[in-house]
């Protein structure tokens, strides 16, 4: 047994115009992870290597104790999946993806799903056709979670929705995890939906994990510092800072490792901390895909 | 959690692709219908019955398999306790079942025609049935190509290639000798060309569904 829901150790595929970078993820039960990225970060690849639909070409994938994607039929009984251009059948009613599912999964909760619709304000004598994009979703949604699956993996779900819906997934999501053994990964680019209800959040770029820590370390760690430099004197990077912009003598440092005495190490160099702010998980995001893409080129440039 | 879903799947497929079964069913029976009339007529019923049956063998694969990657659909499958091998055991079950029903039945109602109708020479049979096998079998290169490619453009290809050789072996068996001479006998003559060529049919066909298993079971990506 494992306490681990999802782990990738060194896991390596590659494509022709791509290629997905010795990935590291560690998902422990419980927990919701935000896997975020920019468009062709490698999201979607990592989780059909989760779901066993791709084949990784070097490491390890385990998933609910299964190694993928060998184990991916016992593994995928536990798992509830939906994609943002993952379809249902358009010429059938909600009922009959509902009857489908039912007469697969004996965890199949009627009347959790009963719920469910209530809720979403969805018909289930409605033909999928009929249906708006929210309504898809939520009925793709309704699909995995009245299964009750013990890992929930969705990607980008709340992409194209409006906010209303967006509120209603990510809220139904949130009380999925009442259930305290469930575990639920999804991956966005939105950063405002990662934020507002993940534990632990992953940054992916360019098919490589750049970061994953919990939440509240990041907001924790990450701090803009305003400072006002010396006449003529460049402000240095210090250990825990990440990037320097200085234009004339007004600097904006950021930090991914904040301390304290970080401020004091500035006031030491002759410069005056106007202000340190807190950072949003986009700002992080942002700046951290930067620092990692700076960092690659200059590897790129060394080697 | 053990058990297969495989049939489940199945009964999916049979519930979304009625058409596909129907329509050349019901081209089928128009063509049994116009050939015992008589005369010209026959000869239409005759096109019209092979039409029925290469068309179902071009719209089951179509529909039953790229029908799920072009609605975005594969994905919602290979999201359920499924290997890829599986997917292809049941999409091979059903689309094969699918078509073997309506074939079957077409087949037998033309044999009956041919050994009960007056004036109809019963050496025409095994005729019949290299010809209904052989398009059975251009329905398993569809499905099979279908299978591996998940392409419509190669799904085209083969379609095409399907098309030309129907005509290439028709002809070819058509004009042999020995079963033109066998064509007008009062009995089904089951001589060494016949049963080659249909040997040759059936064999093709148990390769070419294990060569996709084959395949389908080495692919790394399937979605």
């Amino acid at each position: 047994m494992t306490d681990l829901a999802v782990s990738f150790r060194g896991v390596g595929k590659k494509y022709r115009y791509f290629t997905l970078d010795k990935i590291d993820l560690s998902l422990p039960q419980g927990q919701i992870m935000g896997l975020i990225g920019p468009n062709g970060a490698g999201k979607s690849t990592t989780i059909r290597i989760l779901m066993g639909l791709v084949h990784q070409d070097s490491g390890e994938v385990r998933v609910l104790g299964r190694q993928m994607p060998g184990g991916q039929v016992a593994a995928k009984w536990d798992i509830g999946f939906a994609s943002e251009d993952m379809r249902l059948y358009d010429s059938m009613t909600l009922d009959w993806h509902m009857s489908f599912m039912r007469s697969i999964y004996p965890s199949w909760d009627e009347s959790y799903a009963q719920v469910l619709l209530k809720r979403f304000g969805i018909k289930r004598e409605q033909k999928l056709r009929g249906f708006s994009h929210g309504q898809r979703v939520k009925s793709a949604l309704l699909l995995v979670l009245a299964r009750r699956p013990r890992l929930i993996v969705l990607d980008e779900p709340t992409t194209g929705l409006d906010p209303v819906a967006r509120h209603e997934i990510l809220r139904e999501l949130t009380s999925a995890m009442a259930d305290e053994s469930r575990t639920i990964l999804f991956s966005s680019h939105n950063t405002q939906d990662v934020e507002q209800i993940s534990d632990r959040i992953t940054f992916i770029d360019r098919g490589r994990i750049i970061d994953s820590m919990d939440k509240e370390t990041y907001l924790d760690r990450w701090r803009r510092l305003r400072l006002e430099a010396p006449a003529g004197i460049q402000l240095p990077a210090l250990p825990g800072i990440i990037d320097v912009k200085q234009t004339g003598r007004l600097a904006v440092a950021t930090a991914n490792a904040f301390e304290p005495e970080l401020a004091q190490a500035y006031e030491r160099t002759g410069a005056r901390v106007q202000q340190i702010e807190s950072m949003t998980l986009e700002e992080i995001f942002v700046a951290n895909v930067e620092h990692s893409r700076f960092e690659q080129s200059t590897e790129e440039v060394a080697a | 959690m053990n058990g297969t879903i495989i049939p489940q799947l199945i009964l999916k497929d049979l519930r979304l692709n009625r058409t596909a079964v129907i329509v050349p069913l019901g081209g089928g029976a128009l063509g049994i219908g116009m050939f015992m009339r008589g005369g010209l007529v026959a000869v239409f019923g005759i096109i019209t019955f092979f039409t029925a049956m290469i068309l179902s063998a071009s719209m089951l694969p179509t529909q039953c398999l790229l029908g799920e990657r072009k609605h975005q659909t594969l994905a919602f499958l290979m999201s359920l306790p499924l290997s890829s091998i599986q997917y292809t055991m049941a999409k091979m079950v059903t689309a094969l079942g699918m078509f073997l029903g309506p074939w079957l039945m077409l087949v037998i109602a033309g044999m009956w025609i041919i050994l009960s109708r007056a004036g109809v020479p019963h050496g025409l049979l095994p005729l019949f049935l290299t010809l209904c096998v052989l398009v059975l079998a251009g329905m398993c290169v569809v499905t099979c190509v279908d299978l591996v490619s998940e392409s419509e453009g190669i799904h085209g290809i083969a379609m095409v290639a399907v098309n030309v050789s129907y005509g290439l072996a028709w002809t070819l068996i058509a004009t042999s000798a020995n079963v033109r001479a066998g064509i007008e006998s009062p009995v089904p003559v089951w001589d060494s060309t016949i049963l080659s060529v249909l040997g040759g049919e059936l064999a093709f066909i148990a390769v070419l569904l294990g060569l996709t298993l084959f395949l389908q079971a080495r692919k790394k990506d399937f979605i």
